[in-house]
């Protein structure tokens, strides 16, 4: 537990290299279309993508499959970003002189859970609409929850320059 | 060390089984000791005899009583991920040269969930420790008993270790309300005299500075009639702890080369709680906490059930009750720092909360908001600093300092 920051540290880095390595080897192929984008994509651009990606291939894998994959691997990435988010935004929390911004922060730990949950959502819809693509076939977009999980994620890191900035200010008692 | 004896006490007894210390123990436990008499007790009284007091009024024994106020579970971790992580700090602080300053002070902090409430709310050992001139070591344990505190003897090895220029306890909660205790020391007719048959809470109250609190009588006369004799009992037990605690500490603390020369110990009473199982969901998000603490971690068992159970059912008389007992322990409280800050002088501060928190200002039945937890904080830490004279005595009444949080 008391090393529990250090370990998610070291999680999301690892995670982002994998990342990393997979959208180099498969850049050059590159549809145009990197697997982030899905999630924010409506009904008829999510299905266009899948089909995009159904029909690019790599050393005989679609990139459907590295998609899924990819969507696999992210679920290691919510781990990792959901508790250092209210890892960090505790810390701050108790560093925290102010009352207003301190309960700010207490509201960051439920957002960053919350958005992490979230996350596990889309990545379900995701995984339900890559295991069942046919060609023509509806496509159920996570924008829904994509949309209020980066509006959490970003109103978490708001609050956190909120409390940097307002540290700045000296004579706070 | 050894914390046996009080400083400038009268010892009337040297081991168990005296029979005049035998005597005043038995009239406490019927609360028919004498203010002098129990004077005298708490002169020779030792570790034995806290554990004997303790089991006859319980009526259990020892084991059973250490079993039931021993902190476990899930409590005990979230309770030590916290002090790990102050710790830690504490730590990096020391090493860093912190006790080069004169300016800089380091704190031992023993206490229960008014100390260490288990991560999410912001405490006053946490807003202590934000200031810079503090490094913060913490024993404190959400759920811990005074009597836990006393028995297992952790902040005695860690005065040892650490030598301190600040010592910080808060008690007794837990053993008044822990395990639905409460409800052994009420009495349900509201017919009781246990009040007027106790000497030592009568002179508390006449002695109390009801100018700077006020007393309503009303409310205070209508909750002493549903006390019990356990309760008055309980309250000297109390008195007689805390003089043992405090009492080892500055027997080592009176002139200068002494161990704890200049320490300064800080007590802590509590605000009158507010018995309820309200789970007060609410539009404010910034309050999301308080329906979730309410709705998992305990709200309505400490107070509100065990005064049902006894067949209380009357919100006012419930609050009357508990108001009645926490005006009685801040004054037991304030008495112990009057009587060593008499013969070793200014060692003793007390911070009074009561009516500090709005009835609108409670987590739950038992702590308040953190904004109130880091409003009494602040007179805390302006005691370390002597940047505020006291109320009166060493009292510092928190309702008095910054009216703005």
């Amino acid at each position: 537990m008391k090393n529990m920051r250090t370990y998610l540290w070291a999680l999301l880095v690892i995670v982002i290299i994998a990342f990393a390595i997979q959208y180099t080897y498969l850049g050059i192929y590159s549809s145009g279309y990197n697997f982030g984008t899905i999630e924010l994509a409506g009904t008829s651009e999510g299905a266009a993508i899948l089909q995009n990606w159904y029909n690019s291939k790599v050393d005989s894998w679609s990139l459907l499959d590295y998609a899924r994959a990819n969507t696999y691997m992210d679920f290691l990435f919510i781990i990792a970003y959901a508790g250092l988010l209210c890892s960090i935004s505790y810390h701050l929390m108790q560093r925290e002189k102010h009352v207003f911004i301190n309960e700010l922060l207490r509201w960051c730990l439920p957002m960053s859970l919350l958005a992490g949950f979230l996350d596990f959502v889309e990545n379900g819809i995701l995984l339900f609409d890559m295991h069942h693509f046919q060609p023509g076939h509806i496509f159920y977009p996570s924008m829904y929850v994509s949309y209020p999980k980066w509006i959490l994620s970003g109103l978490v890191l708001f609050i956190w320059i909120i409390s940097f900035t307002a540290r700045l200010v000296p004579s706070r008692k | 060390m050894y914390i046996s004896k009080q400083p400038q006490a009268q010892k009337i007894v040297t081991g168990n089984g005296d029979p005049e210390k035998q005597n005043l123990i038995d009239l406490l436990l019927l609360n028919r000791i004498g203010h002098k008499q129990l004077q005298r007790l708490q002169g020779g009284i030792d570790a034995d005899d806290l554990s004997d007091i303790i089991q006859r009024i319980y009526d259990l024994n020892e084991k059973y009583i250490l079993k039931l106020s021993a902190v476990d579970g899930l409590l005990r971790k979230l309770n030590d991920i916290k002090n790990e992580w102050r710790n830690d700090r504490f730590k990096k602080e020391i090493k860093h040269k912190f006790r080069d300053s004169s300016n800089k002070k380091v704190i031992l902090a023993e206490g229960d969930s008014w100390f260490n409430y288990p991560v999410i709310l912001t405490d006053i050992i946490d807003r202590i420790s934000m200031d810079k001139d503090f490094a913060v070591y913490s024993l404190a344990a959400g759920g811990d008993w005074l009597l836990n505190m006393l028995s297992a003897r952790n902040y005695v090895e860690q005065l040892s270790v650490i030598h301190p220029d600040v010592f910080l306890i808060s008690g007794g909660g837990n053993d008044l309300v822990g395990s639905a205790r409460i409800a052994a020391v009420v009495d349900p007719q509201g017919a009781s005299m246990e009040f007027d048959k106790c000497e030592f809470a009568k002179y508390l109250i006449e002695n109390a500075h009801k100018d700077k609190v006020p007393l309503d009588k009303n409310r205070f006369d209508k909750g002493v009639k549903h006390l019990s004799k356990d309760f008055f009992a309980l309250l000297m037990f109390f008195h007689l702890q805390y003089y043992f605690l405090i009492g080892g500490i500055l027997r080592n603390a009176r002139k200068k080369g002494d161990k704890f020369y200049g320490i300064k110990i800080i007590t802590q009473g509590y605000d009158y709680v507010q018995p309820s199982f309200n789970k007060s969901f609410g539009l404010n998000p910034l309050l999301w906490y308080v329906p979730f603490i309410r709705s998992f971690l305990g709200h309505g068992t400490w107070l509100k059930r065990p005064l049902q159970l006894r067949g209380i059912l009357n919100d006012d008389v419930q609050k009357d009750i508990l108001y009645a007992m926490i005006y009685l322990f801040n004054e037991m409280m304030i008495n112990i720092g009057r009587l060593f800050n008499e013969t070793d002088c200014c060692h003793v501060c007390h911070i009074d909360s009561r009516g500090s928190i709005p009835s609108n200002g409670w987590t739950d039945e038992l702590h308040p908001r953190p904004e109130y937890f880091m409003k009494t904080a602040r007179i805390f830490i302006d005691c370390i600093k002597e940047t505020q004279s006291p109320t009166y005595e060493h009292v510092y009444i928190v309702n008095q300092f910054y009216s703005e949080i």
